[in-house]
């Protein structure tokens, strides 16, 4: 199931790729790193995706980040935290701009971070109801500083 | 070696331990317990995982048992505890029978609601007040999803866990935290009102200056979370691979030798720390610890991460910074990681060290998690190197902690109304010389207050026959009503598990003691052996391999307070297992409990200290049966008391003489 910043569930037109799977040529495709070169030299596209572990080294991804609109960081459990650090590197540090896309056994309570560290959309389990992400974007608008120091670096950094 | 199985479980909503029935339904009696057959087994393990689905019970598991005159029994120790209740408190749990919970004492709510900002010593406003009555409100949804069936117990234990809320051995443990140790009257009063209204009537002190309950129900306790948030106190970050309460020096804001006050950093990094959204899924748990003392109250270089602040030249405050440190089963004493740290990076170098860890941590085994092994793993050069690389690299804007930051910060905590009081108080100079009793509580329970004429002293919570760290509602009372009458309204938790005054009149001193002494609180043992550090062992504790409470007081009781005089300062502390909260390996003299073959045998280390010259003990040689423990312990303090030199500590005559000499009371012992 496929969750926009607002909490709403969106139709998803994106193809993932199976880590093993064999190379099929989709518009909307989503690749992992090791099929990357052979995909472009078949297609002589590059794939628009593309799908990360949590234990990534952006740094060898980088020459790719480009020709990116979406990528998929994978949490293989909703309490491996890898993914957060990778996705504020990739935006903070490397500046990728286009979609990036949490997946995994993720829980709306996660809702907050993951948007904060950078998620701008997440593939999420049907099993969970949809509106509980509803109810946790609604709550993060509503949310105000809730340290003494987050609303004094905000203004220091506004 | 045993033929039938009983199925032991915790109840859902409360926690109770149930076992099931031959009918396979679950009974609270042990009487009325089935001890299943071989052919019987499978069907009622069925029937107890169907249960587990239907949301009636947590964790149910089959353990060996025999039948004595038609009632099952268990045979492992930890299963006979749960069966019976903790053997260091017969009077709760099974063996005590009646109510699980007080309950009815529930008269005197006493000072809530109040406004925030007026409850603690550090003042909240509204929104953060807000935001912890959210927590609790939100944890009542997870609490009554839950209940439902909607969550199950592997989705809930995620919420459960964020909010400090435990399963043990006699059912669920809410750990309550108490930032830097501190608290003012009124918190400690709420705490006493939770121990009283949910639990049964106590609470019992950590090594991570926090305060845990025993026996709440699940179902109570978003009603415990809203009281405790009543008076701006929580649970969040006790529990789960999260940062966890920033611990520091018991007597800090008031110790004589103190440079900088470390809890308005260290509330900076509770604030800083609180739903961090990079670093609340990190590979395991994670500890700092902070002092601005030169003197390391705070075992900082066992911590994740240690930082003692310091001033310069200039008098600017900066921090020196220890990291990758730990006890647990791989004991590693932190490297220095910075010498100076100016202060208006501290938040950008910690998040720097928490990125390389929660990138590179290990996550495929639980006890090579820690940053300890991180560290060992990249050797410290390379750590070193990483952490700095990620500290350049860091957004430029990134949270600088500003002066002005530190200052508002600083601003909120309620400054301490000390009065101009000469530096000698004559009442206090002669009641020293004239009551012995008194002068020895002095010596050994107090320390040097950076305002003249003030003075700080520690309530021992080490009785004799006591439990270390234990704390009845009564006595939070009591303690309460003395920290506003003579202490400016402040207390302080230690690690080691006892409470402080920290500013007292001198002139007041032996008033307070003497109050202290008619409610059985003026126990002279501080910093001497009967000033155990224990956990709750396999009293209480579902991961423990041997008991640590009734060790500890055993020790004790062989000591009285004339002869632990004699032998002078000496940190003998107890763990139930290797996971070491009880911070066995850098005590003077360390025991840790181990599982051999089914009997409870202890491991005993010498020579570890948590202070400046951190070192992890060295393993004196054979495991000794728990009825041995208390005659090796006092062979091994003969033998120090033969050696010793003029005015050496335990700790001076083992550097000196090694462990060689003590190993002759492990062949003496049978």
């Amino acid at each position: 199931m496929l969750v926009d910043r607002q909490g709403q569930t969106l139709a998803d037109t994106w193809h993932y790729l199976g880590s093993d799977e064999s190379l099929d040529f989709n518009v909307g495709s989503v690749v992992h790193p090791h099929q990357w070169d052979d995909y472009h030299m078949r297609f002589g596209v590059p794939a628009q995706g593309l799908w990360l572990a949590g234990d990534q080294d952006p740094a060898e991804i980088l020459p790719l980040l480009g020709l990116l609109t979406l990528i998929v960081v994978e949490f293989p459990k909703s309490r491996d935290g890898r993914g957060f650090t990778l996705a504020r590197l990739l935006r903070e540090r490397h500046g990728f701009e286009g979609d990036l896309r949490a997946a995994g056994p993720l829980l709306p309570d996660q809702f907050a971070m993951l948007l904060q560290c950078g998620f701008s959309s997440l593939l999420v389990s049907a099993a969970i109801p949809a509106v509980r992400w509803q109810d946790a974007a609604a709550a993060l608008n509503q949310a105000r500083p809730r340290t003494l120091l987050e609303r004094l670096s905000q203004r220091h950094e506004a | 070696m045993s033929d039938c199985h009983l199925i032991c479980a915790n109840r859902l909503n409360d926690g109770a331990v149930v076992w099931l029935d031959a009918e396979h339904r679950w009974v609270e009696a042990l009487q009325q317990a089935a001890a299943f057959g071989p052919d019987a087994l499978l069907t009622a393990t069925h029937a107890a995982e169907a249960s587990v689905r239907a949301n009636e019970v947590v964790a149910p598991l089959p353990c060996d048992a025999h039948v004595v005159e038609g009632v099952p029994e268990p045979i492992s120790l930890r299963e006979r505890l749960r069966a019976r209740g903790p053997s260091v408190r017969t009077d709760l749990g099974k063996q005590a029978g009646g109510d699980r919970n007080a309950g009815d004492q529930a008269d005197q709510r006493p000072v809530v609601p109040m406004a925030a900002g007026q409850a603690g010593v550090y003042q909240y406003d509204p929104f953060e007040r807000e935001f912890l009555k959210d927590r609790a409100r939100q944890f009542e949804q997870q609490v009554a999803r839950r209940l439902s069936g909607e969550l199950d117990e592997e989705a809930f234990k995620v919420y459960r866990l964020m909010n400090g809320l435990y399963l043990q051995l006699h059912g669920y443990m809410l750990r309550v935290a108490i930032p830097y140790g501190t608290l003012s009257a009124v918190q400690l009063r709420q705490l006493a009102y939770v121990a009283r209204t949910y639990d049964k009537g106590y609470g019992h002190f950590t090594t991570r200056q926090n305060i845990q309950f025993n026996w709440p129900h699940l179902a109570d306790t978003p009603e415990i979370l809203s009281v405790l948030a009543d008076a701006d106190l929580h649970c969040i970050q006790t529990s789960g691979n999260c940062i966890r309460n920033v611990t520091t020096d018991h007597f800090a804001g008031a110790a004589a030798d103190e440079v900088v006050d470390p809890r308005v950093h260290a509330e900076i990094l509770r604030q800083w720390s609180t739903d961090h959204p990079e670093f609340t899924y990190l590979p395991r748990k994670f500890k700092i610890a902070m002092t601005g003392s030169p003197k390391d109250r705070a075992a900082v270089r066992f911590h994740d991460i240690g930082i003692l602040a310091q001033r310069n030249a200039q008098g600017e405050v900066g921090f020196q910074v220890y990291a990758g440190g730990g006890l647990g089963r791989t004991p590693i004493v932190g490297t220095r990681v910075r010498d100076w740290l100016p202060e208006r990076d501290l938040l950008r170098y910690v998040e720097a060290i928490l990125r390389v860890y929660n990138a590179l941590g290990r996550r495929d085994n639980l006890y090579k998690a820690r940053i300890k092994i991180l560290v060992r793993e990249l050797k410290p050069g390379r750590f070193i190197e990483m952490i700095e690389q990620e500290f350049a690299s860091l957004p430029a804007d990134r949270q600088y902690l500003e002066p002005e930051i530190v200052q508002a910060i600083h601003a909120r905590f309620v400054q301490p109304r000390f009065e101009a009081l000469p530096g000698l108080c004559e009442s206090f100079m002669q009641a020293r010389a004239e009551d012995p009793a008194f002068a020895n509580w002095v010596r050994s329970n107090t320390h040097p207050h950076k305002k003249p004429g003030y003075i700080s002293a520690v309530i021992s919570l080490k009785p004799s026959g006591g439990i270390p760290g234990d704390i009845s509602a009564d006595e939070m009372l009591q303690v309460a009503d003395l920290a506003e009458a003579y202490s400016l309204n402040e207390i302080r938790v230690s690690h080691e598990q006892n409470v402080v005054l920290p500013h007292i009149r001198q002139s007041e001193l032996y008033t307070v003691w003497q109050a202290l002494r008619k409610v059985g609180l003026s126990t002279a043992n501080v910093g001497l052996l009967s000033d155990s550090i224990s956990c709750p062992g396999m009293d209480y504790c579902s991961l423990a391999t041997a008991r640590s409470v009734p060790v500890a007081q055993r020790i004790a009781l062989r000591f009285d307070e004339d002869r632990q005089r004699e032998i002078g300062e000496l940190k003998l502390n107890v763990s139930g297992c290797i996971n070491a909260c009880a911070h066995h390996h850098v005590a003077h003299i360390g025991i840790l409990g181990l599982d051999k073959s089914g009997h409870e045998n202890y491991q005993i280390t010498l020579g570890g200290s948590a202070e400046e010259d951190a070192a992890v003990g060295t393993i004196l040689g054979r495991s000794v049966p728990y009825e041995e423990v208390p005659e090796v312990v006092e062979a091994i303090i003969d033998i120090y008391l033969k050696l010793r030199g003029e005015g050496e500590r335990f700790l001076d005559t083992f550097r000196r003489v090694g462990i060689e000499p003590f190993k002759e009371v492990l062949r003496d012992a049978r």
